[in-house]
Formats: C-alpha cells, sequence, structure tokens
C-alpha cells in the first residue's frame, strides 16, 4: 500500500507596529472610533501619494536577520491589482519582483526527533487592507486598517505535519512579538494571520500535486489539528481513486473540519508592475549592520547556549526560549552565583513563576542577586527547601537579602545535627507499633517518622538527612 | 508679477466662460480669499484634476460629479501661501486623456481664437482660460503633451517641467511616472515665478525632487548649442515647419549653433507611451468602483457594483485605455507588452542624455498643424499619433516649454524647446529671449481682440 506524506507551506501575515502606517502618517493604532485614523492617502483620495515608513522598513530588516534571510539593498515596490470593497485603490502596494528578504530559516524538530532546516522563501513589505463589517444587508467600511504595515513570511513548502506546521507558526510568533516586540501578537485582533498551502504526494516523490489553501489557520489551539485533517482528507481522496480539488478551504472549529470556502477557477492575474509613485527601495549595507545591531539573541541559538552553560532539562529551556524576559533574569542571577544555575533555575521555575506573570514578567521586587544568594544558601544546605519557600516570602516583603534575613530571623535558625538526631530517637522511641510495622515491610511509613521530625523541628531541618538518620535509627535499633 | 486684477478677470469669465466652457466650476468673486505675500493679487485657474480643499474635483468625469476634494494639493497649496488666489476649476478630457477637450463629461471648451476649433488637451480649459485672459495663471498636467499642445493650439507659454520639481500630491493621477504638473501663462517670465514659489522638494510625493534654481542663467545665445531633430521635418505641415524654420533662423541671428540630431526611434515614443500610459492608468483609475466618490449603479453583488458602476460612470476614451492598459499588464502579454515597453523607454532616455551632451536645447514641433475644428476631431487612433513631439519629454522626464512662434488663418501655432533634466531655468532664459527677438509675437494681444467671434 502507497504512503503518504504531506507538504506543506505557510503564508504568514504579521502586522508590524509602528507608530505611524505604513504610507502616510496616519497613527498606527486598533482601539479608535471606525475611522478615525484615516487620511487621503489611506483612504486612497485621488490625487494622494504613498510616502514610506522608515521605521516599518527598520522593522522589517530584523525580522529578516532574525530569521537568517539576505536583506536584499535593492527591493522593489509593486502593485497588486484586484477588485475587493476592502481596498482603497483596488491594488495593493506590496514587494512582488524583488522582496525586502529572500533564504532564511527556522529549525522545528520533526516527528522523528530530529531537527530540520524549514527554508523561508521570501519577506515582503505590503499594506493592510480596510475591514468590513456586515449590517443586515450593509456592508461598513473601516479604513482604520488600511495602511496597516504588514510583512508577509512565505515557507517553502518544507512542513510535514501539522504539529511541524505549530512549531514553525510558533517560531515566527515568538520571534516578531516575544524577541523582537515588532508586532503586538493579538491573535483575535488578526495581528498575526496564517495560511496554510497543503498538498500530499507518495513517500518518495519529488512531484507536488494539487494544493488546497486553508485559510486562517491563525490559532496555536488549533493550526496543527486544521492541516492534519486537511491532509488526512486529501489522502482519503486520493486512495478512494478520486483527484484533490484546487480551492480554498476554512476550518470550521466547531465541526473540527475544513470545509470549501470557494473553487479555484483559473489563474488569478494581479497584474504586477513596479510602484512607480514609491520607485526601487534602496538600503545602504551602513543601515542593514545597524539593524543588526539591535537584533537579539533568537530562540534556537538561545536554547543552545543555556543547555551548554547550564545543563538545564528541556522543560526549563522551554520555559526561557519562549519567555526572552524570565531568562534575561535568569541569566542576571546566574551573573551572580554561575555555578548554581540549576537551582537558581529551579527557584525562577518553582517561586518566582507563582506569583510573577511570565506574560508580562517583571520582577521588580525580587532583584536578581536575592534569588541567587537563596539558591546558595540552598546548595549550601544552610536552609532547608520549606525554609527557602518562606525565606522567598519574606524577601518579597521586606525587600532584604536572604542571606540578612537568615542572619537575623530566629525561623531560619538550623539545628544542630545532634538535636535533630536526639529528636529522630525520640519519635522512633515513642512509636514501638509503627516501628514494628515498618519492619514487617510496610515501607511507606518512613514518611510518617520524617513528617513528625520536620513537625517538631519546625522545619528547621533538612527533610533529606532527616530520612537518612530515621532509616539510621530503624536499622540501628533492628540489630 | 504683473497681473489683470480680479475685476477684469471676472469681467471676462463673465463675458465668455458661457461660450468657451473653459471653467466648470468659478468660485464666486465674494468668497475669494486673496493672501498677502510675493503672488498677492495673481488669479489661478486650476485644472480640474488637482485638488483644491472644498471645490469640486470632477476630473471631467461623471464619476466625481458629486465629489468635493478633502484636501489641497501641494503646488496649489504653496502658491496660495504666497498670496495667489484660487478663481476657479478648469475644463479638461476625463481624467486627462484626450487630445482636444471633447472627451470631458461637461461638455467641450473651445478655443479662444475661433470657437469653432477645439483648444488642445488635455489641459484645454487651462489653455483657452490663459488666452481669454480669465486667469493670469492657470495650473494644467501633462502626461503625454496635455500642457504644451493646448498652450500651442490657444497661442500661450506652457511648461513641462522636469519630472519631481512640481510636487504630484494632490494630482489626480494618470500616468504616475509620466504626470506632471505644468504652468500654463501668457508671459514666460510669469512661469518663472510661479514656478519658482511652487517648485521644491515635498515629503509628501516621493518622486519630488529638491528643485534647481530658476534664477536667469544666460542673457544670449552666444555659444548655445541647439539642437534639431531631421526625423520630425517630414512630419510637420507647411504652416508649422516655416515658424520652425524662421525660429531657427532667429535663434541663429542670436548666435546660437545648429546641432543636427537623428532620432531613430522617433516613432516608437508612440507605442511606449501607450503602453506605459495606459498600465499605470489601467491601476490609477482602478479607485473609481462606486463605492467611494459620490456616485454608485444599483447592483446586487459587489462585482456587480463596480462592474456597473465602471461602465456607467467612465467615458468611451477612459473605457478604452483602461482596457489597453489591463492588456499590456495581463500575464501573457507583460513581456511582450509592458516590459518590452519600459526596455524601450530606457532605449528613448538614453537617446536623449546623449543629445545633451551635443546641444544645451532642443527646438521642437509641438503639433503638425493648427487647432482642429470641432466638427473635425480625427478618430481616437489619429489623435494619439497627434502626441508624437511631446512624449518624449514624459518619457525622459526631462522639461519642455511650448511658446506662441507664429500665426496661420489666424490661428496661433507653438513650437517646444527641451532640456536635460534640471535644465528648467535654461528654458526659461531663452523663451524670454525669444519672446523679446522672434518676430510676429504681438499676436497674443490680437488673439484676445478676437473675443467677438
Amino acid at each position: 500500500m502507497t504512503r503518504y506524506e504531506a507538504v506543506v507551506g505557510l503564508e504568514i501575515h504579521i502586522q508590524i507596529e509602528t507608530a505611524s502606517k505604513a504610507f502616510c502618517r496616519c497613527p498606527n493604532v486598533y482601539d479608535v472610533p471606525p475611522n478615525s485614523a484615516i487620511c487621503p492617502v489611506c483612504t486612497g483620495a485621488p490625487g494622494a501619494l504613498p510616502v514610506l515608513n522608515e521605521e516599518f522598513v527598520r522593522r522589517a530588516v530584523a525580522f529578516c536577520l532574525a530569521v537568517g534571510a539576505r536583506v536584499n539593498l535593492v527591493s522593489s515596490f509593486d502593485r497588486k491589482n484586484y477588485f475587493y470593497p476592502d481596498m482603497p485603490k483596488n491594488y495593493q502596494i506590496t514587494q512582488f519582483f524583488t522582496p525586502l528578504g529572500e533564504e532564511g530559516r527556522l529549525f522545528v524538530i520533526g516527528v522523528d526527533g530530529i531537527e530540520r532546516p524549514i527554508r523561508i522563501e521570501r519577506i515582503h513589505m505590503e499594506e493592510d487592507t480596510a475591514k468590513s463589517a456586515h449590517l443586515g444587508d450593509r456592508t461598513l467600511l473601516n479604513f482604520n486598517r488600511a495602511g496597516v504595515p504588514l510583512i508577509e513570511v512565505v515557507s517553502h513548502p518544507d512542513l510535514r505535519s501539522g504539529a511541524e506546521a505549530a512549531q514553525y507558526f510558533k517560531k515566527i510568533y515568538d520571534i516578531a512579538v516575544k524577541y523582537l516586540g515588532i508586532c503586538r501578537g493579538n491573535m483575535e485582533e488578526g495581528n498575526l494571520r496564517c495560511d496554510a498551502n497543503i498538498s500530499v504526494r507518495p513517500v518518495g516523490s519529488d512531484n507536488l500535486f494539487t494544493k488546497t489553501e486553508v485559510k486562517n489557520v491563525n490559532s496555536f489551539a488549533f493550526i496543527a489539528k486544521a492541516i492534519d485533517y486537511e491532509v488526512e482528507r486529501q489522502i482519503a481522496v486520493v486512495e478512494a481513486g478520486g483527484t484533490v480539488e484546487s480551492e480554498t478551504r476554512l476550518w470550521n472549529p466547531r465541526r473540527k473540519q475544513t470545509e470549501t470556502m470557494r473553487k479555484k477557477t483559473g489563474r488569478n492575474d494581479y497584474r504586477y508592475f513596479n510602484e512607480p509613485d514609491l520607485g526601487p527601495l534602496r538600503l545602504t549595507s551602513d543601515f542593514v549592520e545597524e539593524v543588526r545591531r539591535t537584533v537579539p539573541e533568537l530562540p534556537d541559538a538561545k536554547r543552545r547556549r543555556l543547555k551548554e552553560r547550564h545543563h538545564l532539562n528541556d522543560e526549563l529551556l522551554d520555559l526561557f526560549v519562549g519567555y526572552p524576559a524570565v531568562a534575561a533574569y535568569f541569566e542576571q542571577a546566574a551573573e551572580h552565583y554561575p555555578a548554581g544555575g540549576r537551582t537558581i533555575a529551579a527557584l525562577v521555575a518553582g517561586e518566582l513563576l507563582r506569583v510573577e506573570d511570565k506574560e508580562h514578567f517583571d520582577a521588580v521586587r525580587t532583584p536578581p542577586e536575592h534569588l541567587a544568594s537563596l539558591a546558595r544558601l540552598l546548595d549550601g544546605k544552610r536552609v532547608t527547601g520549606p525554609q527557602a519557600k518562606d525565606l522567598f516570602a519574606l524577601m518579597r516583603e521586606t525587600g532584604k537579602s536572604p542571606t540578612e534575613l537568615v542572619s537575623s530571623d530566629a525561623r531560619f535558625r538550623q539545628m544542630a545535627g545532634d538535636v535533630v538526631e536526639a529528636l529522630v530517637r525520640e519519635v522512633v522511641a515513642e512509636n514501638p507499633e509503627v516501628v514494628e510495622k515498618y519492619r514487617n515491610g510496610k515501607e511507606s511509613l518512613l514518611g510518617f517518622f520524617v513528617g513528625e521530625v520536620m513537625r517538631r523541628a519546625k522545619k528547621a531541618a533538612n527533610p533529606v538527612e532527616v530520612t537518612e538518620m530515621v532509616k539510621k535509627e530503624l536499622t540501628r535499633q533492628k540489630k | 508679477m504683473e497681473q489683470l486684477g480680479i475685476a477684469q478677470i471676472y469681467e471676462a469669465i463673465t463675458a465668455r466662460n458661457g461660450t468657451l466652457n473653459a471653467y466648470l466650476h468659478v468660485v464666486p468673486r465674494e468668497r475669494l480669499t486673496g493672501g498677502e505675500g510675493p503672488l498677492s493679487g495673481v488669479c489661478i485657474g486650476v485644472k480640474d484634476n488637482i485638488a483644491v480643499s472644498g471645490l469640486p474635483l470632477t476630473c471631467g468625469s461623471k464619476f466625481l460629479e458629486h465629489y468635493t476634494a478633502p484636501y489641497t494639493a501641494t503646488v496649489v497649496e504653496r502658491l496660495t501661501t504666497a498670496g495667489a488666489v484660487v478663481v476657479g476649476k478648469l475644463n479638461m478630457d476625463e481624467f486627462a486623456m484626450g487630445s482636444a477637450n471633447t472627451y470631458s463629461a461637461y461638455g467641450p471648451c473651445r478655443n479662444p481664437w475661433d470657437i469653432t476649433r477645439v483648444p488642445g488637451g488635455s489641459s484645454g480649459g487651462s489653455a483657452a482660460a490663459v488666452a481669454a485672459k480669465m486667469c493670469d495663471v492657470a495650473l494644467g498636467s501633462d502626461t503625454g503633451g496635455s500642457v504644451r499642445q493646448p498652450a500651442a493650439y490657444c497661442g500661450v507659454y506652457g511648461y513641462k517641467p522636469t519630472y519631481g520639481v512640481l510636487s504630484r500630491y494632490g494630482l489626480t493621477a494618470f500616468a504616475s511616472s509620466l504626470d506632471q504638473i505644468g504652468i500654463l501663462a501668457r508671459r514666460p517670465a510669469h512661469i518663472r515665478t510661479v514656478a519658482s514659489h511652487a517648485a521644491g522638494f515635498d515629503e509628501r510625493d516621493a518622486t519630488s525632487i529638491v528643485a534647481p534654481s530658476f534664477s536667469p542663467t544666460v542673457s544670449s545665445l552666444r555659444g548655445m548649442r541647439i539642437g534639431v531633430i531631421g526625423e520630425y521635418e517630414a512630419k510637420m505641415g507647411n504652416a508649422v515647419r516655416d515658424a520652425y524654420e524662421r525660429c531657427l533662423d532667429t535663434l541663429r541671428s542670436g548666435g546660437a549653433t545648429i546641432v543636427s540630431l537623428s532620432f531613430p526611434e522617433y516613432e516608437q515614443v508612440i507605442s511606449v507611451y501607450q503602453v506605459v500610459a495606459t498600465a499605470e492608468a489601467s491601476a490609477n483609475l482602478a479607485r473609481f468602483d462606486g463605492i467611494r466618490y459620490t456616485v454608485r449603479a444599483d447592483a446586487g453583488s459587489f462585482r456587480d457594483l463596480i462592474a456597473e458602476s465602471r461602465g456607467r460612470f467612465f467615458g468611451a476614451e477612459v473605457k478604452r485605455r483602461i482596457l489597453l492598459g489591463t492588456w499590456v499588464l495581463s500575464r501573457d502579454y507583460y513581456d511582450s507588452y509592458y516590459l518590452r515597453a519600459a526596455r524601450v523607454r530606457t532605449v528613448i532616455f538614453n537617446r536623449w542624455r546623449r543629445f545633451f551632451e551635443e546641444c544645451n536645447l532642443v527646438l521642437m514641433p509641438v503639433t503638425t498643424d493648427i487647432a482642429f475644428r470641432l466638427d473635425e476631431v480625427p478618430d481616437p487612433f489619429s489623435l494619439y499619433l497627434e502626441d508624437l513631439f511631446t512624449i518624449p519629454a514624459n518619457l525622459t522626464g526631462m522639461p519642455a516649454i511650448a511658446f506662441p512662434a507664429s500665426v496661420h488663418r489666424r490661428m496661433p501655432i507653438g513650437l517646444q524647446i527641451m532640456a536635460d533634466r534640471g535644465k528648467d531655468a535654461l528654458l526659461f532664459d531663452v523663451a524670454e529671449w525669444l519672446e523679446e527677438h522672434f518676430a510676429d509675437f504681438t499676436f497674443i494681444e490680437r488673439g484676445c481682440s478676437h473675443d467677438a467671434v
């Protein structure tokens, strides 16, 4: 029986956050009354002309560099002609003949667990359209969105599953929203929009079969499901001896399936030609280098470095790669205690993120050097785990450093070893029947002794050490 | 700058606009807002494809019948800031497509010299208003000769600047890479003055340039080299050739050297122009869809609405050019038409660059003959061929000025001089020299005495 593989490419539109729109001085805002951020240029009034926003270029270039794309020093602006009610000029200014960026790539972990590059074919700048709303039999147009800067990121058809596509999309999201901060990242508002081109072919074949386009799979929740559904559907069509029809489909999240939106009849002809109102975009290599200096370390590099430097597990690496601000905090703390990376990371994940929102991370109430000191006290067994929890809370409450708190607060006095040992003997001696049961094989009762000792020690003992002592005592008595 | 005065201008408008149909809209005299400044009191008429906030902007089309411009073009804004007064909006061929002003949806404009004849186009209203003293200066637009040809037909000066000298912000686009706002006046010095106030880099137009100086550069023709293109001689009618040769004699006697040039691509300019201009126009005019801009055909789906509206509110010539432009850009014909035209345009540009290594100016005809009669307007294709002499300045972005040269059968004949990019001031220098030295000049005054015709 023939086995099939999925061939998937994504086209991702990213709204770029700038002060003004792509080609006019209107504010690039979304939370204002309809048609209040518009002008002759973005409404396409006769005689109005586009002028390119430099900050838009800067941010688009930063994105190109972040995904390792080549930045063309000369790129073209072109008109894409088609009639649509939400298109003010009935052409869109885009970059068709020569895009700003080409040949980028990002890595995903494939189904086989192996990291694979996904090639990015092109990254180009363009303008968003107006937004239409339907009110009964009327259509209302809001031009606030018209002219909002967009970049479109087109991948090669290198993705082989919904899961890979979801990873790739998430990575693009993280880079644009969290690393570069060039996109607000609100999916409901359409800040990032994703269309998938999907086809299937027999494994081993190099041919590309008829593809369908699934529109608006811009949700982390359903991008993988939508693609996997569509792949299965196409395989079923082919195996039943049918042919996949070229069409645009939509994911119906309620019925969990893709559905026909429109058939693609004939070829679209957008009659592209160079935009005479703008001319080619010419960048100097100095400009590109200047932008490069503003691009931070990116997810793939960050993961590799943190893993090597601090030997963190995948869960912690995912956390830090997904939340660069949290990672930055972690690294600041680690500078104060370079050997304590794993303990610091555990404290960040286990304590700090219990009280701080990783989405809007801002840990001003816990200076990183304090967290580093806390890790040092833990590693040096100066405080116990439960004590560390209390200490953490107290640190935040008082703003004092943990070393200061430990020396001044009686609660963090640690019992001397012989005192703890005396407690252990006491507890064992007082519970002969439990000791009896334990010796008869009920080893889970070990916890009873440890818990009782800890309670009497009022947390001023190390539970690991107490466990060892209890075991030793029980063994000793047996002899 | 000398001026006619508001009273005299409104008298002329009252007396003659009913017949000539030069103005589509006249600002009521009591609403004129005269400013202070170097152009104080200068009355300008504005072609109706240039936006003036609060005034109509019909572009000669039914599509914009009830449309009011929501903002003011940079060029108009600069002139009014300098004190000039906008008197009204001038008739034109629909969306500046035409050579006789007969494609206006608001009726043809007539030539003040002979109302049975056309004023030329597409800036027919601009040329007629200047010739009939219904304004001091008029703004027009020149995409393939639309300022210079009507200037020649109406016996006035018509200037097409170096591309980028006058901001296009506010000029309804026909063919963006060719369009320039132009200035028409009865004296070249007026154009120089007005241009110097209107020109300059505009941050709202990415194709605008830092304007060259308009100050006089030469006071005599001694040492000047003036080019003539051999291929053009066979294309001129007798009356035009006669004026052309007398003009050459005058230039020679002033000390200029005449240089012969060969322009093998002289006929290709028409094909290149038709492809480039219609292609750009097909996109520029796509925004007129019945959804905005005040008029709409009743229809069900939005596709029907667009098709119906465009079918009903565009005139035949505009539709013809949109269809042609859509065709040359379509996927299967892009390479053989649009791309090839763009390449030949580069060849033509390089040819003219070399011309200006050999000479300072080129003297050229503007038209083959005097203005034709309204009832003898040629068919569209023959009209396209009439642009032979004016298109090179648009394809190359180089400046040119048409000037009155002669009178034949009581109708004016114009010629033009063209210069390299940025040499606009030299055009004014030589036009002013010709105004002083070239024979047969007083006809402008005679022209205005034809009021009774």
